[in-house]
């Protein structure tokens, strides 16, 4: 395999030698060792010559159509022909202009909401972001990004401060292990210097020695606000902390610009490992569209320094010609754009099928070691699958041991991470739009709120968003739920704050089937963006393979496969729908239900909790008088009141109807934790998670208020 | 062997329903006899076979069939015919054992039900029994073996047995007395549980409502003659009661909707005719059934009324007897009530309710018949209640020729000794029982039990 950050890690820790590390490899780490301090000096040693005009032309040309486009837009703006916002980098356009010039097509470019530029300068598609813009089929997101949210081959930006950057991270990691020469560029402002993730991306790409060049366009103000009023320190202590070494360069001499450009992306490629380029520069118009307080004083001093508004405001300048040639290139382009098709609908993948159960049987093994051994044949078959997380090498292998060995087998694709849930889930997503399919472990469910942006505005968007141009295979899995003592940060089921979320899949293992299946289909990929919960009470359990006698577990053919423990008789009275461990709570109580309660009861266990659609699994329930669902988390919102709205719903499809004609209107009922943090002590963490008595109890008053 | 397949008949449908057999199993079929008849959306057609020889049917009335299923196998002789039973339901199709899927249980349509889970021939390999499954057997003094292979044995499965059913499993006292507790805070009102055969009655009756189409037609006419029919026969204590039972078992089979029900857009006829008849003797209403009333003779019907009052005095019903009717007889004609309408059982179309008034001479009766209007209509109802009256009425003295003949019918007397009727009953009561027979010359006449018995 390709050389990787780890074993550069384990060397330069004199630990042991690395199989596999590449000659090439060896002598760029040695070099860098050795030429460590010399490079600190060389503060600036960019080559000084002056551009030759066509360079100079060229990049002018660049700027001059990025400047005319977003003016261009702002009229329309004000016109009325557009809609939702533009973010314009009018003064700021010499920043892509320059870097473009420098990228390889193997590069991967990152931009953010003030993105037109960037996307022009480097992919220069005029046409294409007009017809975003209007909502037409040949925008460059087919009109599902808009402004803030382009797509184009190994472009991206995306509308969240910083959240791009530890996708670039993962990108130049992706870059980095398939031993492309190619580098991750990305911008942000000086307003981004606020978010954390700016910090987790800057410590990981400088321990591993990414090759990630971030570019911080300083123009003094986020948004409203001016730099003084938020920010302490120097920018470039921020990255000089990390040890990213940093550059500096303003958009008023953008020859020296141009100049330095060429150095960091060299030196980045070159060097394989991150830089910072401190790009200070003046936004001449709005935020947005016109929500400006700063001095008109202000403003028009930095004007009269901008090169392009010099070119603009003097038409006998050497250079106006380029102006008029891109107004008229930008004309053309508009009326392409226009002639385009309105994106009417969009495409949505609806599964109805019906779903089918058959008999099944499962190994006989405790979960943990069922999932170990599954990591140990997906790393050995998949050579794109990458292991990553906190703590998960050996000899520690994971909070809860699940990356067991693997690193001892794997070494250079299991990779302990910093505690930076948020990068780590950013890195994944960057790595799968470099062809790699990374496990993420964050170790504890709890700590996904830290991780939400990734897999909510990253993970979960990007193909949409970007209209399917990419496909972003993350499985993120975390070990949830109580029943351990862990107290109120490490024993919650947060699992439905991701039900909804249009482009995730949650998937939720349990202990009444073989797991194995769930991740040997994973590590295929094509799954798109996956949140796994693995319940912390499974690992120690025997996989059931003895049902109570008169139960039979049935496998359905879905991706995902659910369970059905069906009971064997005439007349079913209640099924209960639960995922993850409180699948085998409800197991666990069938045969106390029958004997002492003389209730005959059905367990449906879901794997995949969503997307889920009830009415695929209608026949099961149809058999039912009553429907139960059991959750561990909060109930407010959750699953179990999706269920049953959903059940609500189907009451009224003739098909369900037909399908039960003696039981239109079933009796349902939830139960779920109780509304209160989990509190350590055992006795009182049992008075606020479901338990098997509390089901019992359920199930009996729901039959008996029916 | 030959297979028979659907064909597709109609551009819309692609989904049949088998209406009717015209042959039997093991029967011979020419090459062209039509054999079964099927009924789409549109129309009802007859299916062919194409080549002759010994059919074996896949389909039964009522199934619903896929073009290109088969629905007939041909075998060149009988044997092979009668040998393939084994072979065919291992093909899964057809067989219970198997459940490869849900899907498939869950077709498994309720056609008679009742009677089929009667049988016992429970399709698992195993019986468990809840708690109060247990001990409802106990207290009904059942038979555990007779529950075999039925998986997951629940007291509404056991309920279900004895006819007692209930969609409430864990219903109880308690609960019912719960509900109405805001209601005594502030109504003048006493509460008193229902006991909880009371509240399995009260259920059995709702499903009978279900419907909501249950409409009922009267028809009245003097039992007098027929009485007195009966007084000869010697059997003043009796009701009427065996005599339409007879009547109406054998008139059934022409008229197969009362002997049906009504279920998911289908009608699903009963192939036998099982009489459930309503009791109560005081000790909760029960209707034990007569099973296949068609074939007993009135006699066997008499006998059978016997032993199931028997039965329900010493609480000696099995689950065989209280399940499975097909249709009910309500008869009050001995409490005082002229007319009454009756309230139809779950699963059944038809349920008759006889009154009658002891007001004199003509001894006025109704029959009256409450009917599922989703499965029969007022106008078949008519022809079916006024064609049982007329049948009844043929007992009627006054329309038996063999009784017409006698001078003064008081004035019967046994061709033997003599001894008058009215001497005769007064001395023997119950044992009395003059018979209608043939003398030596040819000649009917009657005989008291003594001479029958010859000394």
């Amino acid at each position: 395999m390709g050389p990787n950050v780890a074993c550069i890690h384990s060397i330069e820790c004199g630990i042991r030698t690395i199989t596999g590390l590449t000659r090439k490899l060896m002598s760029r780490v040695m070099s860098r060792n050795t030429s460590e301090s010399a490079q600190n000096t060389h503060s600036n040693e960019t080559d000084k010559r002056s551009l030759t005009e066509s360079e100079k032309r060229r990049v002018l040309h660049k700027a001059l159509i990025a400047n005319r486009v977003e003016e261009k837009l702002l009229s329309m703006y004000s016109e009325g022909q557009l809609a939702g916002t533009v973010h314009t980098c009018i003064g700021q356009e010499m920043v892509g202009a320059c870097v473009s010039e420098h990228l390889l097509t193997q590069d991967y470019v990152f931009s953010n909401h003030r993105c037109h530029g960037h996307f022009l300068s480097c992919r220069g598609n005029i046409d294409q972001l007009f017809a975003e813009f209007l909502g037409k089929r040949d925008g460059v997101c087919a009109g599902i990004g808009g402004s803030q949210h382009l797509c184009k081959d190994g472009f991206f930006s995306n509308g969240i401060q910083g959240g791009i950057v530890p996708v670039a991270t993962g990108l130049a990691f992706a870059n980095q292990m398939s031993a492309s020469n190619g580098i991750a560029v990305v911008f942000i402002g000086d307003g981004t210097l606020g978010e954390g993730v700016l910090y987790e991306s800057i410590n990981l790409a400088s321990k591993w020695q990414l090759p990630l060049l971030i570019i911080v366009e300083n123009n003094g103000y986020a948004q409203s606000t001016c730099q003084q009023e938020t920010l302490a320190g120097s920018i470039a202590d921020r990255f000089e902390a990390f040890g990213v070494k940093v550059h500096q360069a303003d958009t008023w001499d953008w020859e020296n610009l141009y100049h330095s450009a060429a150095y960091v992306v060299d030196q980045v490629r070159e060097r394989n490992q991150p830089m910072a380029l401190i790009v200070d520069t003046f936004r001449l118009r709005a935020h947005s569209k016109g929500d400006d307080d700063r001095s008109p004083d202000l403003i028009q001093k930095y004007a009269e320094k901008d090169p392009l508004q010099t070119i603009i405001s003097n038409q006998n300048h050497p250079h106006y010609d380029l102006l008029l040639s891109a107004e008229e290139e930008i004309e053309q382009a508009l009326k392409v754009a226009e002639r385009a098709p309105i994106n009417q609908s969009l495409t949505l993948s609806e599964n109805h099928l019906d779903i089918h159960f058959s008999q099944t049987s499962a190994p006989q093994q405790r979960v943990i070691k069922r999932i170990n051994e599954t990591f140990h044949s997906i790393m050995q078959e998949h050579r794109q699958v990458i292991f990553l997380g906190e703590d998960v090498r050996d000899p520690y292998g994971g909070a809860f041991k699940v990356s067991k060995g693997l690193s001892e087998r794997y070494p250079e694709r299991v990779l302990n991470t910093p505690i930076s849930e948020a990068a780590i889930v950013g890195l994944g997503n960057g790595l799968a739009l470099g062809g790699y399919l990374s496990f993420v472990e964050i170790m504890f469910g709890d700590f996904l709120g830290l991780a939400f942006d990734q897999i909510v505005n990253h993970a979960a968007k990007f193909e949409q968003m970007y209209a399917g141009q990419v496909r972003v295979d993350t499985v993120i899995r975390t070990p949830m739920g109580g029943y351990r003592g862990y107290g109120p940060t490490h024993s919650q089921s947060l699992e439905k704050h991701f039900l909804g979320v249009p482009g995730l899949t949650v998937l939720a293992i349990n202990a009444i089937s073989d797991p194995a299946c769930v991740y040997q289909r994973l590590a295929k990929g094509g799954s798109g963006p996956v949140l796994l919960i693995e319940n912390k009470t499974l690992y120690g359990k025997m996989i059931c393979t003895e049902f109570p006698q008169g139960y039979v577990a049935m496998i359905s053919d879905e991706i995902y496969p659910s369970i059905y423990v069906k009971p064997q008789c005439e007349r079913i009275d209640v099924c209960i729908v639960a995922y993850g461990a409180m699948a085998s709570i409800a197991v666990d109580v069938l045969e106390a239900l029958f004997f002492h309660h003389d209730i005959v009861t059905a367990v449906l266990c879901p794997t995949q909790i969503w997307p889920f659609q009830l009415k695929r699994y209608q026949e099961v329930i149809a058999n039912c008088k009553y429907l139960c669902v059991l959750e561990e988390g909060q109930g407010f919102s959750a699953f179990g009141a999706e269920v049953i709205a959903q059940f609500a719903e189907l009451n009224y499809t003739t098909s369900y109807q037909d399908a039960c004609p003696h039981n239109k209107s079933a009796h349902v009922c939830r139960l779920h934790a109780v509304e209160h943090c989990i509190p350590a002590a055992t006795q009182l963490e049992e008075q606020v998670l479901p338990n098997k008595q509390d089901l019992i109890d359920k199930i009996i008053g729901l039959i008996k208020h029916a | 062997m030959r297979e028979c397949l659907i064909p597709k008949l109609f551009a819309n449908d692609d989904d049949y329903e088998v209406v009717g057999l015209l042959v039997e199993d093991g029967d011979q079929v020419q090459a062209g006899q039509t054999v079964i008849e099927l009924e789409s959306s549109k129309a009802t057609s007859d299916m062919q076979v194409e080549v002759g020889g010994y059919i074996k049917l896949k389909v039964r009335i009522g199934d619903t069939v896929r073009v290109g299923e088969t629905f007939a196998e041909i075998f060149e002789s009988h044997s092979q015919c009668i040998s393939s039973e084994d072979v065919s339901t291992t093909d899964g199709k057809k067989s219970g054992v198997q459940q490869p899927d849900v899907k498939a249980h869950t077709e498994v349509m309720p056609q008679i039900a009742s009677k089929q889970s009667l049988k016992f021939n429970g399709k698992f390999s195993f019986t468990r029994f809840s708690d109060d499954a247990e001990k409802m057997i106990a207290t009904h003094g059942l038979d555990r073996a007779a529950f075999n292979g039925m998986g997951l044995i629940t007291s509404a499965v056991v309920r279900d047995c004895l006819n007692l059913p209930t969609d409430n499993p864990v219903a109880n006292d308690e609960q019912r007395i719960e509900r109405p507790r805001s209601e005594a805070n502030t109504l003048n009102v006493r509460i008193e549980p229902v006991s909880s055969a009371k509240q399995t009655e009260i259920e059995y009756l709702l499903q009978g409502q279900e419907g909501l189409l249950n409409s009922a037609l009267t028809v009245q006419f003097d039992s007098c003659g027929i009485r007195r029919t009966l007084e000869w026969s010697n059997n003043q204590d009796e009701t009427l009661l065996p005599l339409i039972l007879y009547e109406l078992s054998r008139l059934v089979p022409k008229h197969p909707k009362v002997n049906a029900y009504w279920s998911n857009k289908h009608t699903h006829y009963y192939q036998s005719v099982d009489i459930a008849v309503a009791m109560d003797l005081d000790e909760g209403l029960k209707a034990p059934v007569i099973r296949d009333a068609d074939q007993s003779n009135l006699m066997e019907l008499k006998n059978q009324l016997n032993s199931l009052t028997l039965k329900y005095l010493n609480h000696q019903f099995s689950p065989e007897d209280l399940s499975g009717g097909t249709l009910t007889v309500s008869d009050l004609s001995s409490q005082g009530i002229l007319y009454f309408q009756p309230l139809l059982n779950r699963r059944q179309s038809c349920i008759l309710g006889i009154g009658g008034e002891d007001q004199g001479d003509l001894y006025p009766m109704t029959m009256t018949c409450v009917f599922d209007h989703r499965v029969l209509s007022g106008r078949e109802v008519s022809l079916f209640l006024n064609e049982l009256k007329d049948r009844v009425l043929k007992y009627s003295v006054d329309r038996l020729e063999s009784l017409r003949s006698h001078k003064a019918l008081e004035s019967i007397r046994c061709w033997r000794c003599s001894v008058s009727h009215q001497e005769y009953t007064k001395k023997y009561q119950d044992e009395a029982n003059m018979l209608l027979s043939v003398k030596p010359n040819g000649e009917q006449a009657y005989i008291c039990h003594l001479c029958a018995s010859g000394y």
